[in-house]
């Protein structure tokens, strides 16, 4: 298998080795946007094994980190040589304001950032402010609210309405989750994707994008 | 105050400082790896119950070595709050072996517990995710009268009030927090149980929640009020200060190891021990006259899957074997995935029973829908656990039988729970509760009937 060094230091979540072996096969002239294919491949398999809770979350988290740090050594050479780099999309996600739970928030963002979205994690009691800041500033496809309890599930209608507010709406899907949250909230409030975990966010956020 | 609470709070101050991210991925995650490869503990998808006193006591040990290493990050300082051993083995000496909750002759007494316990267990019932207001006098009512529930989380959520919905600090969480517990004391008073403890936590607010705590609206002292040890092993000074508030006010505080199987607990033999250091940490930091284990899956929101189950019975009969604490409430902790009306409903609550009458734990229940559909509470799943959990304890049927019978009750489940539709189906109170008289439907006691002939029919012939 090409660049199997690079594949097996990223399954095992450990970005200096990763950082190490980019930089040893770009060395020897490989190309690095084929060390970037198996990279985002490492990362689907991590993705997989997260779902199946085969691997856990602070794993995924450091998988992150490490491509981040690969990301930021390939995605110079790759600019250097006219390639370009895709992922599937970009994502800001918090949890609402109001709200303070944190783990189906982190769930998603573990599988979305191991299904090749970049995700902007902002965190939890997020106003629609720092939803709408972060997601222009990032260029952002989906914003993806959740919120896990009843009393703050009209948060994630105010960031909605922040959006027709400031005349954005159309540049952003939503997608909304948690707890509480039901079809039937995600259709009352106008959102654009809802899920009721984590593996399904995944695909509901591929089909907001047309992936 | 027993131990040093305040002493240990000041730490938040001068203790290590570090991001959060830093103390989740380069303190803890790498603790938690090391101590369970230390004791090679291990997880078998088969053995839900624990089959070896050897085992349980090494993921004690574990959790011990964990807290110690770790300590408690406090994410409004960014300070960890560490311990000395000796400072540890004090506090865990001069812990209450035993807790009353509640007042006079409703009072709910704790005692510690030990791994097989003969004795009939508390039980714990839970009115957990939104509510109608107008019939929230009426699933309160049903759960004071009844008799098997020692002491409740009057919980249930009123999403709007005074024509508002109800939102964190805003006033409307006060009226609605006024309206909770009046209603709440109302319908313990017409059940003819006025000291029956509210073990709520349902304001997300502090001021809402005092605005109960200093009035007249029907709270009173042997009430118990939840304070957080955040996934994992994290405070903040907000918790510090509802531990004051509970203080000043003279009530209880109740606390839970809260596992997520998957998420950043990671696997089930380390979200064990990550549980088990997570009661250190109430022990350490709340004075809690409560405690329990809350355990879920990260994937699917459920405390009564196979992994969920696993993690409890495991860390509570490990805290159990290894502490002389006032005994724990163990799975489900209140919330099945189920919807009331349906026959899993009770084999969730079958399963969580039987592992925690084995474990030296208390039992409980009564919300389904994962607690998140409104009018999903029901008392007759705490009946059911309740005598589900006293039958076995006075069978005395081991860990191996009640290993047998948990997979057994697992195994009407898991295959819906794995394909995550578990939640479909089931009745709102209103559809399977006489409004007026607050007693289960016909159709609904038939459910509750047959899975109980069922688990006769398995061996647990003393089930009445």
């Amino acid at each position: 298998m090409a660049f199997e060094k690079v594949r097996d230091a990223m399954l095992a979540t450990d970005s200096e080795l990763v950082v190490k072996e980019i930089n040893a096969e770009l060395a020897k002239g490989a190309d690095p946007k084929a060390i970037f294919d198996v990279l985002t491949d490492a990362m689907g398999e991590i993705g997989d094994l997260f779902s199946e809770m085969k691997m856990f979350l602070p794993e995924v988290m450091l998988a992150t980190e490490a491509m981040n740090e690969a990301f930021a050594i390939l995605g110079a050479e790759m600019q250097k040589q006219d390639q370009a780099i895709e992922n599937l999309g970009t994502v800001v996600i918090g949890t609402v304001k109001g709200d303070v739970h944190t783990v189906g928030k982190d769930m998603v963002t573990g599988t979305l950032n191991t299904a090749g979205f970049k995700v902007f994690d902002i965190g939890i009691d997020s106003s629609p402010q720092d939803f709408v800041e972060i997601a222009e500033r990032e260029g952002a496809d989906i914003i993806g609210l959740s919120a896990l309890m009843t009393a703050t599930m009209p948060s994630q209608k105010d960031v909605i309405e922040f959006l027709e507010s400031k005349g954005i709406r159309e540049k952003y899907k939503v997608l909304v989750g948690g707890g509480v949250v039901t079809q039937e909230w995600a259709d009352e409030i106008g959102a654009d994707g809802y899920s009721k975990d984590a593996v399904g966010a995944v695909d509901v956020a591929k089909r907001l994008v047309g992936r | 105050m027993r131990g040093k609470i305040f002493t240990y709070w000041n730490r938040s101050e001068s203790g290590p400082i570090m991001t959060e991210k830093d103390f989740d991925l380069k303190v803890y995650w790498p603790a938690v790896k090391k101590v369970v490869k230390k004791y090679n503990i291990e997880y078998n998808p088969d053995e839900v119950v624990p089959q070896s006193v050897d085992q349980i006591n090494d993921i004690y040990k574990a959790a011990r070595e964990l807290f110690l290493e770790v300590g408690v990050f406090n994410v409004t300082t960014g300070r960890r709050i560490t311990w000395t051993e000796k400072e540890l083995d004090d506090t865990m000496k001069k812990f209450p072996s035993e807790m009353t909750v509640g007042e006079g002759r409703d009072a709910c007494h704790f005692d510690h517990r030990v791994l097989n316990d003969p004795r009939p267990a508390n039980c714990l019932g839970r009115v957990l995710g939104p509510q109608d207001p107008a019939l929230l006098d009426r699933v309160f009512y049903a759960y004071a009268s009844e008799h098997r529930i020692d002491h409740c989380c009057f919980q249930g959520i009123i999403p709007y009030i005074n024509g508002a919905k109800v939102r964190p600090w805003s006033p409307h969480e006060i009226s609605a927090e006024l309206k909770r517990v009046s209603e709440m004391d109302h319908a313990r008073r017409r059940a003819g149980r006025p000291g029956m403890s509210d073990w709520s936590s349902a304001p997300v607010s502090l001021q809402a929640a005092m605005a109960a705590m200093n009035s007249d609206s029907g709270m009173r002292k042997g009430d118990v009020r939840h304070i957080y040890i955040m996934p994992h092993l994290k405070t903040s000074y907000e918790q510090f200060t509802r531990t004051m508030a509970t203080f000043a006010f003279g009530h209880h505080q109740w606390g839970i190891g809260q596992a997520y199987v998957g998420g950043l607990s990671g696997s089930p033999n380390m979200a064990a021990v990550v549980s088990c250091a997570e009661l250190f940490a109430y022990c350490m930091l709340y004075n809690p006259s409560a405690l329990g284990l809350w355990t879920a899956d990260g994937m699917y929101f459920a405390t009564t899957s196979r992994t969920a189950l696993w993690v409890c019975f495991h860390a509570g009969a490990a805290w159990v074997n290894n502490t002389n604490t006032f005994s724990l409430d163990g799975a489900p902790y209140g919330v099945v995935a189920s919807g009331p009306c349906t026959e899993t409903y009770f084999w969730e609550h079958a399963a969580a029973a039987i592992g925690d009458a084995v474990t030296g734990m208390n039992s409980g229940g009564g919300t389904g829908w994962q607690s998140a559909l409104t009018m999903g509470a029901t008392p007759i799943g705490a009946r059911f656990a309740s005598e589900v959990c006293d039958a076995v304890c006075e069978a005395q049927i081991g860990w191996k039988e009640a290993n047998r019978l948990v997979n057994y009750c697992l195994d009407k489940y898991m295959d819906r729970m794995d394909a995550h539709t578990l939640h479909e189906g089931g009745k709102r109170f209103d559809e399977c509760y006489d409004v007026e008289t607050c007693e289960p439907t016909q159709e609904y006691l038939d459910l509750y009937n047959k899975v109980k002939n069922e688990l006769r029919e398995q061996g647990l012939k003393n089930l009445g």
